[in-house]
């Protein structure tokens, strides 16, 4: 073959390869082409390679199986059709495809030109600078005033003049923290009016918490946050408020928006990444979850992937990406590999729930350990108390009892049989161990037996052992601890409890060696235990009962024990026969409550066979002097002790007990909802017509062609690039949709009214030098949202009367001119807020978890089988802002649905504003609303101290007093005469505190007290 | 300025059209215009009206006209078949290459019923059994083909957000014949349809004329009860105060929002003592009850598409209270179905979406009939286009292919209120891929809507940013054939 040494790969398939493409196929096998012959396009790498309806035409390095060879060759296809092109000419082809075919076109000409015509469209194109117009008036008061001035004045139109102040400190109040302004600071205002004045309100409206509710409430909606997964089972997310919380903290610390952007979609991915970082990307996690029985997970998974691509486009770039999921887009310049491109950026997310305690909750958990600890050293001092007292006195007993008699023995085994020895427990070593289930049954060093299986089964262990032992009148089973263990044991049940149903003792002579016959069954009596747990005693193990035995519970993580007389003992007399025993430990009761580790022991004690009997091992310890134990000899005898002194059990059982107050770590309840990139990276192929399981052409992760480009690593770029590019200097979209948003929410529609659609099939900006300085200044400021907003509502534009103009309403009826500002219903969540501000009801709690307001009983049900539960809130939570009510997706709360609240299953960047009756019913008689009303009413009546309650002055008072809680101004005469009718009208019929609920729920349930005037 | 100026004001501001329509009716009785008669009083609609209400029954997500209403014999001979290229050449469907994409005959069977001898597939048995009462249009065409546009176009006559709804047109219009109900409900079982609530917006008219939603699970309007303690008379005194101080601000501000506020609230209270009635379903007999399926069962294990809900059950509570409506006053009831768009598993999704709409349709044709009803009642049964004689080439899940969205040709049909029953207008090709007798394109459907209506769809328009906007855009022309002499 020949070799091309070329300063470039791609310069011999420019100099000759192209332009015979160009001039020979492109006709009918490119994108300029009318009709694609053979489904097959030559003008790009990837279609060349992939090929048409025969096969790929150019199989790199591959010359046989390269199509385009056998058709220029007329070797069975005939290309090009009229003749067959010179021998050099395919020679080069040959060439170029047996050196790799290197091919420089990712995008198609024609697709090229295409793009080019698509980036001229306004909002492709660079964020400009323009110069406030030179225009003068007195009515200006900043640049914004400006560029709308000029575009009145030249349709001759006069803006409308400020807002009275009354009218414009409660426009403040509600467009930047979303509560009405006191009485108090309205009158503060009033009084003096003054430009500075007006300045410091912005500023500490700013500065005030609420900010972010009131504004992250709507970054909320574009999130698509809720606290439930949606879907049919709909479960609750009980850790989403902690996203929220980072919502609202960051906007108050007023992050500057690329940064708020930058953590939200790859703060895990930023170096040394900090938990609130990481907490930040629980952005991509309110997506829907699917949890049905029977779900196809990767089906699910693309879905919440699609869900995140489309959110990005429309919450950033403000465009439909969604429509090129399934074809390229119809409208804007991008194809459906483009789609599939920035798809990629997402499609390797891990989403994990890590534990995030919030800084309060850290520093209230340390004090309160603190004071745990304080109280928990009484439990124990009293533990250690009795015991340095008592422990002596056991020693002693048992010495004394005879013990010590066998202190020269150095090997119990070998003792003769003597009634008078004191007995001791001798621990069995097994000849068998074996499990029903086939758990692993493995002898530990101290012969107990750990037991290592799937706990998904009633367990029988049996024990088999063989014994010389005289006279066997007991056996002790314990149940002991392990950290390997749940909860640490005995039991293999998560809480570490077992229920022992049944124990079977059977004796035979070994020299029986029928393994089908285990022997007698060796009846046992008087069964004792350490301890048991309420209702579960050890004397049921003696019934067989396979419904109850033996457990511990609550007092688990400790070893336990059980002793069973024989009825009658085994080998009586010493016959030097050895004696298999079989031993069976049934556990009946639950499929899992098994015991996880465990140690047989038999005693030849004479009977009864007393409590204090202790084991053959510490026969040592116990007759040793003092000054001889070492501290090992000591804590085994003080752990011995414990084990076997039943008089200590209720101290420490106390302080079992009280270790249930030890202060929980918020690391266990307050996780985060958080994602990471998973260890490798998913291929991502375009999914044809949008079917997950019809893949077609891989692509690497990269932004749309369209956009300026990114810079692209060979296996894609990151999710990190992509936030970055997004606000990057170059990006023309990211700056002019957020500012527009921002107008939008301060003006009821923004200067681009389709505010998620900046595509082709957009509408164009109304002003769109406007735009352009408030986008240019935006990210001039770094993205510094707080500065946005006091820029916007210092203009006269925004502080302009919404009163109507009738003379405009035929020329300009959506008020795109902006003479006037526009009166706005308050959104659902405020709705709440203001009724709930009122009545001086509102429990004013910045975050925390999501709270349940009351809601008709019945109608969580309407749930998921039923299965959800409203645990209605109690106390100050009831009265919390709107938005922290518990958003749960299938059910959502009634009254922000009927006031147009997101319905969270998709970024929802603009709500709507309907005014229906049922709105009216729910202001009305919604209990909510009611008691607030009565709330309201009873602060009047609270107010009023003068005269007597008819008394016109005092009524009059009542009014004025309302009126200005609920709509920062004073009632006209006449407004006043209306209600007051009203008041006298309700006394009449019943008593003052009535009149002044209706007085109250008259002015609540008014047009202007849910609008923004 | 008072309420009434406003009102006239805004009333007459509308140039055209308007001034000659019966919203003196619609004014008195909302109680707006209670102690002076307003110029437009008098007026009637433009014509006798031959229908009086209307229930626009939507199956949204577009069903399939060749499985159900328009039988292609020759499709079936054909399936497996490519298109022709005449027919294939510059088409655009959604997902479907039309190139290469297979006919697809009906599995199902058309049988022949009542007098008039109508077909019907054997997945609609009760709606058929009334085809002496139906007149179907089978040459029904649209202008766009993805879902969310054509229902624009099949409510508000265009496929942009901002225009009015034809219950929102009808209602503005005549006014409704209910103080106590709204003139306009929305009632929706199944999925929803992708449209939202666009689809009964009442776009640039006041949101009085907007579809008011009742939930289609658990209680369908909640807060109908008045806090404890107070009397029907103490609502009203509050009422009067609201909307007095109402007044008070809009004469100040302007803004006519305020008056569909006070109207929100005046119907509301009028609601509070209707409403209970109207869902009160235990005056209907068994035999009522039984014949609309109240108590029928979801099919077990059925989650189709997503809907876990009760639609069977739902479907048969709506066309039930659909006729309660009717028989109070309503003007105009939106029954909703979703979803209907069946790409793939189109027989077995077809089949379970038809029990949950056949027998409650059916049984409400027969109940509006047997009570007089039906004459005065318009009922219409449509999708927002059709699907396509060929499979579609889209596969997910191995299931059977289904059929792709089609604006050239679909088939709905009507029932009462002054349509000529008993026939079928308008004819496709042998494929059923294009009219070719009698097309009748969405706006004509509306003019005929309107002139069943009495009114006459050119003079029917507001104006509005300067043009006269109707709801047959800048088309329509009534189908004759489709009214009753």
């Amino acid at each position: 073959m020949t070799t091309l040494a070329l300063a470039d790969e791609f310069t011999f398939f420019r100099t000759r390869i192209e332009p015979v493409l160009e001039q020979h196929c492109y006709s009918c096998h490119s994108g300029q082409a009318e009709s694609i012959k053979g489904g097959l396009r030559l003008d790009t790498k990837s279609a060349m390679q992939r090929g048409g309806e025969s096969g790929p035409a150019v199989v790199p390095e591959d010359v046989d199986k390269s199509l385009i060879i056998a058709a220029l060759r007329y070797d069975g296809l005939e290309m090009p059709p009229k003749s067959p092109l010179p021998k050099e000419i395919i020679e080069d082809f040959v060439t170029w495809i047996e050196n790799g075919a290197p091919d420089p076109r990712l995008i198609a000409k024609s697709d090229e030109q295409r793009l080019a015509q698509a980036r001229s469209h306004w909002s492709f194109m660079p964020i400009t600078n323009p110069t406030p117009p030179k225009v003068r008036n007195s009515w200006i008061q900043n640049d914004i005033d400006r560029f709308v001035f000029r575009r009145l004045k030249s349709e001759s139109i006069r803006p409308s003049k400020d807002a009275d102040p009354r009218t414009l400190i409660r426009r403040l109040y509600l467009d930047l923290i979303g509560l009405p302004p006191l009485p108090a600071e309205v009158e503060a205002f009033v009084a003096n009016p003054t430009e500075v004045a007006y300045q410091h309100v912005i500023t500490e409206l700013l500065e005030s918490p609420h900010y972010g509710e009131r504004w992250g409430r709507y970054w909320l909606d574009m999130a698509r946050y809720a606290d439930s997964n949606g879907y049919e089972s709909d479960r609750p997310r009980p850790y989403a408020w902690r996203w929220r919380d980072w919502v609202i903290n960051s906007l108050n610390a007023n992050m500057p928006f690329d940064q708020f952007t930058i953590e939200q979609l790859a703060g895990d991915l930023l170096p040394g990444a900090t938990l609130e970082q990481q907490v930040a990307t629980g952005f991509h996690r309110n997506t829907l979850v699917n949890t049905e029985g029977g779900v196809d997970r990767e089906e699910d998974r693309v879905k919440r992937t699609v869900d995140r691509t489309n959110t990005l486009g429309k919450v950033w770039l403000g465009l439909t990406l969604g429509c090129s999921q399934c074809h390229s887009h119809k409208y804007d310049p991008i194809t459906q590999h483009e789609y599939y491109s920035m798809y990629a950026f997402f499609n390797s997310l891990a989403e994990p729930n890590i534990p995030a305690p919030t800084t309060a909750q850290v520093v209230a958990y340390k004090t309160a350990l603190t004071r745990y600890e304080n109280d928990h050293q009484e439990y124990l001092n009293a533990i250690r108390d009795y015991r340095s007292e008592q422990l002596r006195n056991w020693e002693n007993t048992v010495q004394r009892s005879g013990f010590a008699k066998q202190a020269d023995s150095p090997d119990g085994e070998e003792l003769e049989v003597n009634a008078d020895v004191v007995a001791t427990w001798e621990v069995v070593n097994p000849i068998s161990v074996t499990a029903l289930s086939g758990s692993d049954m493995q002898l530990q060093d101290d012969l107990s037996v750990f037991v290592v299986g799937p706990n998904d089964q009633a367990d029988t262990y049996t024990l088999v052992l063989e014994t010389m032992q005289s006279g066997i009148s007991a056996i002790r089973i314990e149940a002991m601890a392990d950290e390997r263990l749940p909860a640490h044991g005995p039991g293999l049940a998560g809480n570490g409890n077992y229920v022992l149903s049944s124990l079977r003792v059977y004796a035979k002579p070994a020299s029986d060696t029928n393994p089908a016959n285990k022997g007698n069954r060796v009846r046992l009596k008087n069964a004792r235990a350490d301890f048991s747990q309420g209702g579960r005693q050890v004397t049921s193990v003696l019934g067989d009962d396979p419904t109850d035995g033996w457990a511990i519970y609550p007092n688990v993580g400790v070893n336990h024990f059980s002793i069973f007389e024989l009825v009658e003992d085994v080998n009586p007399e010493t016959s030097g026969e050895l004696t298999r025993l079989t031993i069976e430990l049934d556990h009946q009761v639950h499929h899992d409550h098994n015991i996880g580790r465990f140690r047989v022991s038999l005693t030849s004690s004479p009977r009864p066979v007393p409590d204090g009997l202790v084991d053959a091992a510490f026969r040592d310890v116990l007759t040793r002097n003092h000054a001889d134990r070492t501290g090992t000899d000591v804590l085994r005898l003080v752990k011995y002790f414990d084990y076997h002194e039943p008089e200590l059990d209720d101290l420490l059982l106390a302080e079992l007990e009280h270790r249930e107050a030890e202060p929980k770590s918020p690391t266990v309840d307050t996780k985060a909802q958080v994602v990471t990139e998973e260890a490798t990276r998913r291929t991502t192929q375009v999914h044809i017509r949008g079917s997950f399981l019809d893949k077609g052409d891989e692509v690497i992760s990269a932004t749309p062609a369209v956009l300026p480009k990114m810079p692209i690593d060979a296996d894609g770029s990151s999710r990190l690039d992509l936030a970055k590019w997004l606000v990057s200097d170059d990006n023309p979209l990211t700056a002019r949709v957020i500012v527009n948003r921002i107008w939008q929410q301060h003006f009821g529609r923004g200067i681009v009214v389709t505010d998620d659609d900046f595509g082709t099939q957009g509408e164009p900006p109304s002003h769109p030098e406007l735009l352009d300085w408030l986008a240019f200044r935006f990210r001039d400021s770094g993205w510094n949202m707080k500065e946005m907003h006091r820029l916007i509502v210092s203009s006269a534009t925004w502080r302009q009367s919404s009163f109507a103009r009738p003379e405009l309403s035929d020329r300009d009826p959506y008020n795109i001119l902006l003479a006037r500002q526009n009166r706005l219903r308050v959104e659902a969540e405020i709705v709440r807020d203001l009724a709930l501000s009122a009545s001086d009801l509102l429990q004013p709690k910045i975050g925390g978890p999501s709270v349940y307001p009351r809601q008709p009983e019945d109608l969580i049900k309407l749930g998921f089988q039923t299965s959800l539960s409203w645990p209605v809130s109690q106390g100050g939570d009831q009265y919390r802002r709107g938005m922290y009510t518990f958003f749960q997706r299938t059910v959502p709360y009634p009254m922000l649905i009927e006031f147009d609240a997101a319905d969270s299953n998709a970024s929802c960047t603009r709500r709507e504003r309907s005014n229906t009756p049922l709105q009216a019913l729910t202001l009305w008689n919604d209990p909510v609303f009611v008691e607030a009303s009565q709330a309201l009413g009873k602060r009047l009546q609270a107010a009023s101290a003068r005269a007597g309650a008819g008394d016109i002055g005092n009524v009059n008072q009542k009014i004025a007093l309302a009126f200005e809680i609920c709509l920062s101004r004073s009632p006209t005469s006449r407004e006043t005469e209306i209600l007051r009718n009203l008041y006298i009208q309700r006394l009449g019929e019943s008593d003052e505190s009535d009149a002044c609920f209706a007085v109250a729920r008259a002015i609540m349930n008014l047009d202007e007290f849910i609008t923004r005037e | 300025m008072n309420e009434q100026l406003i009102r006239r004001q805004f009333f007459t501001s509308s140039a055209s059209g308007i001034g000659s329509l019966a919203l003196g009716s619609l004014l008195s009785k909302d109680g707006l215009l209670a102690d002076e008669p307003s110029p437009l009083a008098a007026s009637a609609p433009h014509f006798a009206p031959k229908a009086k209400r209307c229930i626009f029954i939507f199956l949204a997500g577009a069903p399939s006209q060749l499985d159900m209403l328009d039988p292609k014999p020759e499709l079936v001979k054909r399936h497996g078949e490519t298109l022709p290229e005449s027919v294939s050449e510059g088409v655009r469907l959604a997902f479907t290459d039309a190139k290469t994409a297979k006919l697809k005959g009906s599995p199902r069977t058309f049988k022949r019923y009542g007098e008039c001898g109508t077909e019907f597939s054997d997945r609609l048995p009760h709606i058929a059994n009334c085809a002496d009462d139906i007149a179907v249009v089978r040459s029904m065409h649209t202008d766009e083909f993805n879902h969310h546009p054509a229902q624009l176009v099949m409510n508000c006559g265009v496929g942009r957000l901002g225009r009015p709804s034809v219950g929102s047109w009808i209602t503005y219009g005549l006014g409704t014949e209910t103080e106590n109900l709204p003139g306009y409900v929305v009632l929706s079982a199944g999925t929803g349809a992708s449209g939202g609530t666009s689809n009964w917006s009442s776009g640039f008219l006041p949101s009085t004329y907007r579809g008011v939603v009742f939930r289609s699970q658990g209680d369908p309007v909640l807060n109908l009860r008045r806090p404890k303690g107070l009397s029907r008379d103490n609502q009203q005194e509050s009422l009067k105060a609201i909307r007095l101080l109402n007044e008070q601000r809009q004469s100040l501000t302007g803004d006519s929002e305020i008056a569909n506020r006070i109207a929100s609230y005046e119907l509301a209270f009028r609601m509070q003592a209707a409403a209970p009635e109207l869902l009160d379903l235990s005056k209907e007999s068994q035999t009522t009850l039984d014949s609309y399926g109240l108590e029928r069962e979801e099919p077990a294990n059925n989650k189709f598409r997503g809907y876990t809900g009760n639609a069977h059950a739902t479907m048969s509570r709506n066309c039930l209270l659909a006729r309660r409506m009717i028989e109070r006053g309503v003007r105009f009831v939106n029954l909703y179905h979703a979803s209907w768009d069946h790409h793939d598993g189109l027989d077995k999704d077809l089949k379970y979406n038809c029990s949950v709409i056949d027998q409650p349709i059916g049984a409400l044709l027969k109940d509006l009939k047997q009570r007089g009803l039906l004459d005065e009642t318009l009922v219409v049964c449509t999708g927002e286009f059709g699907r396509t004689p060929i499979a579609d080439t889209h596969e997910g899940n191995g299931q059977q292919p289904g059929r792709d969205h089609h604006r050239y040709a679909f088939s709905l049909w009507m029932a009462g209120g002054g349509v000529k029953p008993g026939q079928v207008v308008g004819r496709t090709d042998d494929i059923g891929w294009a009219p070719v007798e009698d097309g009748v394109h969405v706006n004509d459907f509306h003019a005929t809507l309107l002139h069943l209506f009495g009114m006459d769809h050119l003079r029917l328009s507001r104006r509005f940013g300067g043009f006269d906007i109707r709801l047959t855009n800048v088309g329509g022309n009534v189908v004759e054939k489709l009214v009753r002499a």
